[in-house]
């Protein structure tokens, strides 16, 4: 994105044609007309948890590569409802980020773009979405998905860093936290879970997820059970 | 490519039956393994429920398969481990219950992928109907002992060894003191069984229980002997070994043990061992080691002896005899070595005489705490009384002689010189009462982070040769400042807290990272030390004298301490299974034993050693909650 489109977008200047709505996103946004019961309990809720891997940390550059997610359902992760797709002909420039993923330059095999965001949008549902840090993960997702004329995701999140956080601190005095300590790595080796495949967007998501699932058993012994008492 | 099956693939594919599946069909099974997540404590499911559609494979952390009715632990599985196999037979119900030991992740695989595989791969088919024999044979078998006895060793000889196993005399309740008192003289036994109706035992009257009792008037010689007799009768089975005997003699006090068909009071009586036949049955055993201790001046014979000691220490261990007992012999044993070499060394030195009422030689650290299994470092000290007729410094040279001497002849027993010179040769560690109670004020009272690692081992101070009077009068003194020592007693909770559980949430080891003993297990630092530490500063703070123990120290917390008494009989318990540990490996690897490699301990022993770090956590929460730490510390 050039400087002067930032720009005219930041103005709402540049609108251009309206692209139509993706069918895939029409079909996803109907799961929402149901307002989401607030009493439902976190054992009973449904999860989708995903990460995605990029070419960078710059959100106007760099693009996903990877996207992984399981899902966490019934208090089940069934490995078979699991994805793992690599996106089609990203240039990968940063060779630091081609080491951490072990992904070749000009990655041959995957899938198209939007083929890739209409599978992860129909595996997302009206599902919770659950992530390590996923902020940057939701906006790279948001970003393709205005690139598609879709309006951004709809879904309740949770953060595996952030739940920690809250478990450690029950305070709220999170400026005690230390960051360091709630990395995905650390958070690995404090709980005992082996990091095997890591910096792949699946195996990722797999790891989080068995993190989540220890999470929530803790939330559920200080009394946090629903999906309400997550607020703040 | 998903990397998600490859994750569980690569798991599967190193345990049975998974191994013997070709790749393509464990790649297809893995990719529709579901997994779940259970907290600790959760059922996987209950005994009589419906079978459910899946097999269970532990992936992290540890399942209790048990008998909930009869209350009995069937197996515990480990990672790796399969279970729940029923619906593979068609079984509709589960006869034991799969509990959560720990937390898990657990791979559930559904029948209906396996059945086919069993009916074509004959390996997977058979590991699994062992694996299923071997959860029943466990079950009719519950009580198997396992432990194989060398023969040498008389003490680990079975009762046929004793001289002559007697055949009990007995007699029913109804009967008077008076008829029994007779009867006992007629044939010429110290004891009697009284049995019911049926042959069963239900009391036994000793000759001391007739002169305590009857003669010293406090019960008719018309009364019925039931009124007299003790009850119930400790009974024991006639597979039990000598050493076990005398353990149960010196534990419980008692002069009889009654041998019984099947060792309980429902079998009929078979034979009465007293302690006498013991005596007679031993040789080899620790009343004369300690004997020939005392006889000898010489450290080389001394190391010998001690030489022994560990041979027998090796026996008992693998015997499983208790630790209390084996801590009580051994610190015996190790205190009388001592004691030889302060004598000896009395006589080598011609130019001071020794007083044993003049100075109290000290043990510290785990000799003080009588946990000293095997031979490690010295840790002592010298208290004694300054001496009118000479000048401070004349007194000091003279216990220096004393303990350079003995400290020498210690080494050559095997106990090596302490490293950092905590030893009664240093000048710092022989002093006089006064300056002792100068040095503890001033840790105490001024205390910094030396000071609380010097007090950690110096608090455990035991008298092994000497006045008591000194220690006591230490004692009193620590005590009497102790109130005042908020400081001292935080900085004493705070470092019981530096070390917390040895445990992942999912239950891995925390291994050393780097150096020598790279992934190996400190059981000392991270298992032993937390909870003497703890044990050392709850009993300091109720000034509790005298108590230098950690499992000691436990078990009188717990009678005091009733809201946490489960808590310290834990601890307790798992500080003698960790003393077990250490004494087991370093006397298999000639070593002080504190490096453990888990990955070279066998299932049982992994879930032993990991259960006994539960405590740990706890006693850390009552300390915090005693000294109102926040979470934040």
């Amino acid at each position: 994105m050039s400087l002067i489109q930032k720009i005219s977008e930041k103005l709402g200047l540049n609108q251009g044609p309206k692209l139509p709505i993706p069918e895939f996103y029409q079909a996803y946004e109907k799961l929402f007309e149901v307002k989401y019961d607030e009493n439902t309990l976190l054992s009973q809720a449904e999860y989708a948890i995903i990460d995605t891997e990029a070419t960078g940390l710059d959100l106007d550059t760099d693009e996903i590569i990877s996207i992984g997610g399981v899902t966490l359902v019934n208090q089940s992760i069934d490995i078979s409802q699991s994805i793992s797709f690599y996106i089609k002909g990203r240039k990968i420039s940063d060779r630091e980020a081609m080491a951490l993923h072990g992904i070749l330059p000009d990655q041959p095999f995957g899938m198209d773009e939007l083929e890739a965001l209409e599978s992860l949008i129909n595996f997302i549902g009206n599902k919770i979405i659950v992530g390590h840090y996923i902020g940057f993960d939701l906006k790279m997702i948001n970003i393709l998905l205005k690139k598609y004329g879709a309006p951004a995701l709809k879904n309740k999140v949770l953060d595996t860093a952030e739940l920690t956080k809250r478990l450690d601190f029950p305070l709220r005095n999170y400026q005690f936290a230390v960051n360091k300590e709630y990395t995905l790595d650390a958070l690995c080796a404090r709980y005992g879970v082996i990091p095997k495949a890591r910096h792949t967007a699946a195996g990722d998501a797999y790891i989080t997820a068995i993190l989540f699932q220890k999470l929530l058993s803790d939330l559920d012994k200080k009394g946090i059970s629903q999906v309400k008492d997550l607020k703040r | 490519m998903n990397e998600i099956i490859h994750r569980v693939n690569d798991f599967l594919k190193d345990f049975p039956p998974f191994t013997y599946m070709d790749k393509d069909t464990l790649f297809t099974i893995s990719g529709k393994v579901i997994v779940k997540f259970f907290a600790k404590g959760e059922f996987i499911y209950k005994e009589k429920e419906a079978t459910h559609e899946f097999i269970y494979v532990v992936n992290k952390g540890a399942v209790s398969i048990s008998n909930t009715e009869k209350g009995y632990l069937v197996e515990s599985c480990d990672e790796g481990d399969l279970f729940g196999l029923r619906p593979l037979l068609a079984d509709s119900a589960y006869v034991f219950t799969a509990q959560a030991a720990e937390d898990c992740i657990i791979f559930s695989i559904h029948v209906s992928y396996l059945k086919p595989i069993l009916k074509t791969n004959p390996k997977v088919a058979l590991y699994v109907a062992s694996v299923f024999a071997g959860t029943l044979e466990k079950r009719m078998h519950s009580n198997v002992s396992t432990l194989n006895a060398a023969n040498f060793d008389p003490s680990l000889a079975g009762i046929e060894n004793l001289q002559d196993l007697k055949v009990p005399v007995t007699c029913g309740p109804h009967l008077t003191v008076h008829e029994v008192a007779k009867l006992m003289t007629a044939k010429n036994v110290n004891s009697i069984i009284v049995v019911d109706a049926n042959g069963l035992p239900i009391g036994i009257v000793t000759d001391k229980d007739l002169r305590e009792k009857v003669v010293a008037g406090k019960v008719k010689k018309k009364a019925a002997i039931s009124v007299v007799m003790n009850s119930p009768v400790y009974c024991m089975k006639p597979t039990v070994t000598v050493a076990e005997l005398q353990i149960q003699i010196i534990r419980r006090k008692i002069s009889h043990i009654l041998i019984t068909e099947d060792g309980s009071i429902d079998t009929r009586p078979v034979g009465i061992v007293t302690n006498q036949d013991l005596v007679l049955a031993e040789s080899n055993n620790p009343a004369i080691i300690i004997k020939q201790i005392r006889k000898t001046r010489n450290p080389v014979a001394l190391r010998h002896l001690r030489d022994v000691t560990d041979k027998l220490l090796t026996y008992y261990l693998d015997r499983e005899i208790s630790i209390d007992y084996l801590t009580e012999i051994i610190s015996e044993i190790n205190d009388q070595i001592i004691k030889a070499c302060i004598r000896a060394s009395f006589d080598e030195i011609d130019q001071y005489q020794y007083n044993e009422d003049d100075f109290t030689w000290i043990a510290l650290g785990s000799q003080g705490r009588k946990e000293q299994l095997i031979r490690t470092d010295q840790d002592n000290g010298i208290i004694y009384k300054e001496e009118i007729a000479k000048s401070p410094e004349e007194t000091k040279l003279k216990y220096l002689t004393l303990a350079k001497l003995v400290t020498q002849k210690l080494a050559v027993v095997g106990y090596e010189l302490c490293p950092a010179d905590m030893m009664a040769s240093n000048p710092k560690w022989c002093m006089s009462i006064e300056e002792w109670k100068q040095t503890f004020g001033l840790w105490i009272l001024e205390p910094g982070q030396e000071e609380i690692l010097h007090t950690s081992i110096f608090l455990d101070y035991r008298k092994i040769i000497g006045s008591p009077d000194l220690t006591a009068e230490l004692t009193d003194y620590i005590f009497s400042i102790i109130d005042r020592a908020t400081g001292f007693l935080n900085l004493l909770a705070k470092s019981a807290l530096l070390n917390p559980p040895p445990l992942t949430f999912f239950r891995n080891f925390v291994v050393e990272r780097n150096g020598e003993h790279k992934d190996a297990f400190d059981i000392k630092q991270r298992a032993m030390l937390p909870l003497a530490d703890a044990a050392r500063l709850l009993v300091l703070v109720r000034k509790i004298p005298k108590l230098n123990n950690t499992p000691e120290r436990f078990r009188k917390l717990a009678e005091i301490d009733a809201p946490n008494k489960e808590v310290y009989l834990m601890a307790a318990e798992s500080y003698e299974v960790l003393m077990r540990f250490k004494a087991k490996t370093g006397l298999a690897t000639q070593s002080s034993g504190r490096y453990i490699n888990p990955n070279q301990l066998d299932k049982f022993q992994r879930v032993l050693l990991r259960n006994c770090f539960e405590p740990i956590n706890d006693l850390q929460q009552i300390i915090k909650l005693r000294f109102q730490f926040s979470t934040i510390i």
